[in-house]
């Protein structure tokens, strides 16, 4: 099969051949291929799929010139809003927090991944680095995946499974899984691939750091300092020398106190092994536990690894799963029956093809004939679904009609900056110490150094929100909340209507003194009302909508077009 | 619009599951509502609920007596006032003595996972009183954003956030253009016809009914006489409590209050001078107002915090976290009134009577309000959870 598809597809034939599948199953349900979609659709709903966003007035007049699709899905795969885009996408399932557990600032492992991205490694390569990362989070920013879960081995086993297998194996923690087949027992083994994975620094830098706080102790003791021996403790946090990962080979893992199965006994010693898939076992080389897990997860073998990327890419581009939930897409070691077996298991191999470049692979899906239909207003797996926009894809949409380009402005990158902030401990004493991290707290507040505003909010894209109102807003509109896996949810409530109606972004963009305001003073009111309606819902006025508009001011018409069906709803 | 149809409306969700809801018997229901007063951060015990004599552990606070059958901290004086209505619990114990473990630990009676999302006890109240479907009856007051929410219930369930008192609800002023606007916006939207273009115009209709009722005035204290406003103190706990009590008003089950500022690891007992005259000034002022107006029969107030805090003052005159024993407070309906439950030693390091739990804590409250804490429900995906992990009600505070 895999040499097949290898020698007689090319790209463009995957499409046509994703299309071919479709068709077949469409024809053999009596149901109809929908129809094209209009070039203004299209355009609109490319823009929000690829790059997170509407396109501006002039980028949608542009397609219109060339008036070619896929030219059109090439120069946004190419372009910096797809790496934008994807960060949400990762960021939604790794958890991405500004803070990690134990309050470390996770802001290199954000940059560390943002890095990947635009690197496009493949995505095999990048579980892989992220599945046996040691060192601190300065020196090797990927072990923050470990320090997102600190303290909470079982829960980020458990987060690994669903995240990039897909499967749900949570409940085996405490005990065998109710309707699955996964046994507490099979959990143990698992998660004993990550004994040896240790997160808290080791014995001789508890030592200085001991020290420090007995000079901080000292110091605020004679009075010449206040708060010192708190802040000694921030600075052992923020510096990431609590929590460096690395392995302690003896540490092992045993069955809790109240285990209560047959095949164990309480506190007995577990072995690792992997259950499903290439079985791997425990050998003596103890050091060899992380990578040989991370080599079966990522295996091209593994019964879901490749089908849950492929599953979450295809639900981000067309706005359905083939296998639902995207977080529990196999029983046991099987894949769960999916909305067409074929199509999925199709794109399984072209995925492991393209060598899990995920550029290709969204490639395929974008210049598919079926994602350039139009959306399906139910669920009949005829077309795109028809859905709100996300929290990110609306603000990001916003925003661009706030500043015009969103992605002008970039946070820099501090991840070279913060590994030299921060010593070898044995070097320092607390008054040293306690100077670095009042220049780390200085610096990290910098992180929006030169980012545009609207009134009080940042005008920057979702990507690189992580707090204060514009998060907020993402919230508001069922953003994840980034504790668990993809919890993110489209559902309307009146709170997000009250701030479409009437909250200071929307102010902002009624404001003739906004961008689009401004622009307007030089048209013919004609070309003004063009301008305004091509630039928030894609497409030029009705006749019948030209006629309703008359006289209406410029504030009014924004009003009407950022609360239109239009403008929420990707259609 | 009626009270009823706006809290649907805002409640309802485009997927509303009204799954495995088990409304209680109006008999069982001792607290119609509740106030929920959170203080973030960990509330210091020795120097509020439960002082002790030993100058090396208490500093500057001192015992005053209270119209109840116990001593608080001098911080306290008006609340002295109203503690023949209160039970305070001194017995309370948790073995968390991190920040956001202990405040989800506290919400929600669990554990902090990262594979699952607990609801918290006001998402628990407002689904399963579920008194006309799908109703929202949890306002959250001064909310953080790591609060847990409707966890794993429906998301019509999770509160309706109040970012300040003095605001009310956000974005709610009304623009005389909108009936104007709202004409144009139904020639534009003709366009689109699907089910969820249906959903979103009818949020749109009911939105605007909102707007147009007097609903819309329970969320607005500056309707409040100043005199009124000035005695819960201008603070946004004391404002929020004011709040809190037009809601009880309006008949909203749960309203969560939240106070941030009690983490002393520095200069405890200058901080504890603000934080906790504005605890005395907005819960004394909540209390005597429901007294007056006939609601303390049927509102219960709860004190709550996620730990209390070191007996030793640290080097900083401070106090650090303490999660090994603290104070809680219930007051008002169905708890017996004027009554200290539990002790800790004489330092206040550890209880030596009547231990009790946060799920504890919060299986009494639910239970007052009438739920069934020994009812399992289950997660969407199967998981199996009672609505305070197996928390034991504490039979001998309730009247």
């Amino acid at each position: 099969m895999m040499f097949l598809v290898t020698s007689l597809y090319g790209e463009v034939n995957h499409s046509n051949k994703v299309d071919e599948i479709i068709a077949q199953d469409l024809k053999y349900k009596k149901l109809s291929m929908p129809k094209k979609s209009s070039d203004d659709v299209f355009v609109r709903r490319a823009f929000l799929d690829i790059v997170g966003r509407i396109p501006t007035y002039e980028e949608s007049i542009e397609f219109k010139k060339y008036n070619d699709r896929e030219k059109l899905v090439k120069y946004l795969i190419n372009s910096q809003g797809y790496n934008e885009s994807m960060f949400n996408f990762y960021a939604d399932t790794l958890r991405l927090k500004k803070k990690l557990n134990g309050n470390v600032s996770g802001e290199t492992y954000i940059t560390w991944v943002r890095d990947q991205i635009k690197q496009n490694k493949p995505y095999n390569k990048l579980v892989k680095d992220i599945l046996t990362a040691q060192g601190t989070i300065y020196t090797n920013p990927a072990v923050g995946y470990f320090l997102r879960d600190e303290g909470m081995l079982l829960d980020n086993v458990s987060n690994t499974f669903q995240g990039f297998a897909g499967m749900d194996v949570s409940c085996a923690q405490c005990h065998d899984h109710p309707f699955d087949d996964w046994s507490q027992m099979e959990y143990y083994e698992m998660s004993a691939f990550f004994t040896t994975v240790n997160t808290r620094s080791d014995k001789g830098m508890r030592k200085e750091y001991q020290r420090l706080r007995k000079e901080a102790e000292a110091t605020d003791k004679a009075k010449e300092t206040k708060g010192a021996l708190n802040e000694i403790g921030q600075f052992w946090q923020q510096g990431g020398y609590r929590n460096k990962v690395d392995s302690d080979l003896k540490k092992v893992l045993a069955l809790p106190h109240d285990y209560k199965y047959k095949d164990g006994d309480p506190g007995e010693v577990i072995k690792a092994a992997t259950p499903v898939g290439d079985r791997v076992k425990e050998t003596r080389k103890r050091n060899k536990l992380q990578p040989s897990f991370a080599q079966w997860m990522v295996s091209e073998d593994h019964p879901t690894f490749t089908a849950n990327i492929v599953n979450r890419l295809w639900n981000k581009a067309f706005g359905f799963a083939l296998i639902d939930n995207l977080n529990n897409i196999a029983e046991y070691d099987e894949l769960k029956e999916s909305r067409n077996d074929k199509l999925l298991l199709y794109l399984v191999d072209v995925m492991k093809e393209v060598n899990y470049d995920l550029k290709k692979f969204n490639s395929i899906l974008y210049n598919t004939k079926f994602y350039g239909c139009e959306t399906d207003p139910e669920d009949n797996f005829q077309g795109p679904i028809m859905r709100r926009m996300t929290a990110a894809q609306l603000w990001d949409s916003i925003i661009t009609l706030y500043t015009g380009d969103i992605d002008k402005w970039q946070p820099e990158n501090r991840i070279e900056k913060f590994r030299y902030m921060f010593p070898d401990l044995t070097t320092l004493n607390s008054t040293q110490a306690l100077k670095i991290y009042k220049d780390f707290k200085r610096v990290e507040k910098e992180y929006y150094k030169g980012a545009p505003k609207a009134g009080k909010v940042f005008a920057i894209r979702s990507s690189h929100i992580f707090d204060g109102r514009a998060r907020n807003f993402m919230l508001e509109f069922g953003g994840s909340d980034r504790e668990l896996i993809e919890n993110g949810n489209q559902e309307a409530n009146i709170m997000q209507i009250l701030t479409l109606m009437n909250s200071g972004m929307t102010k902002e963009l009624m404001s003739v003194k906004s961008r689009l305001g401004q622009k307007l003073l030089d048209l013919k009111r004609k070309e003004a009302v063009e301008y305004v309606f091509r630039s928030y819902i894609g497409r030029s006025p009705s006749k019948e909508e030209q006629q309703a508009f008359k006289g209406v001011g410029f504030s009014d018409i924004v009003w009407v077009l950022i609360n239109s069906h239009e403008f929420k709803l990707i259609i | 619009m009626e009270r009823r149809t706006f809290i649907q409306a805002l409640a309802t969700s485009t997927y509303g599951v009204k799954a495995y809801a088990n409304a209680p018997v109006a008999d069982n229901v001792k607290a119609k509502n509740i106030i929920y007063i959170y203080l973030d951060g960990g509330m210091s015990h020795i120097d509020t609920f439960d002082p002790k004599d030993d100058k090396e552990v208490v500093g500057d606070t001192e015992k005053i007596i209270t119209r109840g059958d116990f001593q608080i901290g001098h911080r306290l004086p008006k609340l002295a006032e109203v503690m023949h209505n209160a039970v305070v619990i001194r017995s309370t114990t948790s073995k968390t003595g991190a920040h956001q473990q202990a405040q989800y630990l506290s919400r929600t009676s669990y554990k902090q996972l990262g594979t699952i999302t607990h609801p918290s006890l006001g998402s628990w109240v407002s689904h399963i009183s579920d008194r006309d479907k799908a109703i929202p009856d949890f306002v959250l007051v001064n909310g953080i954003s790591t609060h847990p929410g409707s966890g794993f219930l429906p998301k019509s369930q999770s509160p309706l956030p109040i970012v300040d008192p003095k605001d009310g609800l956000k974005n709610s002023k009304v623009d005389d253009k909108l009936q104007q606007r709202m004409a144009l916006l139904k020639v534009i939207n003709k366009k689109i016809s699907a089910p969820i273009a249906d959903t979103y115009n009818e949020f749109y209709d009911d939105t605007v009914r909102f707007l147009k009722s007097k609903d819309l005035e329970l969320f607005d204290i500056s309707k409040e006489p100043s005199a009124k406003r000035e005695r819960y103190g201008t603070s946004r706990l004391g404002q929020g409590l004011l709040l809190a009590k037009r809601l009880v008003k309006g008949d909203i089950k749960f309203i969560e209050v939240s106070s941030g500022g009690w983490d002393t690891h520095t200069d405890n007992f200058t901080k504890l001078d603000d934080r906790v005259k504005e605890l005395d000034d907005g819960v004394s002022a909540l209390v005597e107002d429901l007294e007056s107006e006939g609601l303390l029969d049927s509102t219960l107030i709860v004190i709550a915090t996620e730990f209390g805090r070191t007996p030793k003052i640290n080097v900083n005159t401070g106090r650090d976290h303490y999660p090994k024993a603290y104070s809680t407070v219930l007051i008002g309906a169905g708890v017996k009134g004027g009554m200290a439950y539990g002790e800790t030693d004489d330092t206040a390091s550890k209880v030596i009577t009547d231990a009790v739990t946060i799920s504890d804590i919060n299986a009494t409250v639910a239970h007052l309000a009438g739920l069934d804490v020994a009812k399992e429900y289950a997660s969407p995906s199967g998981r199996p959870f009672e609505l305070a992990d197996k928390g034991k009600i504490i039979t001998s505070i309730l009247s």
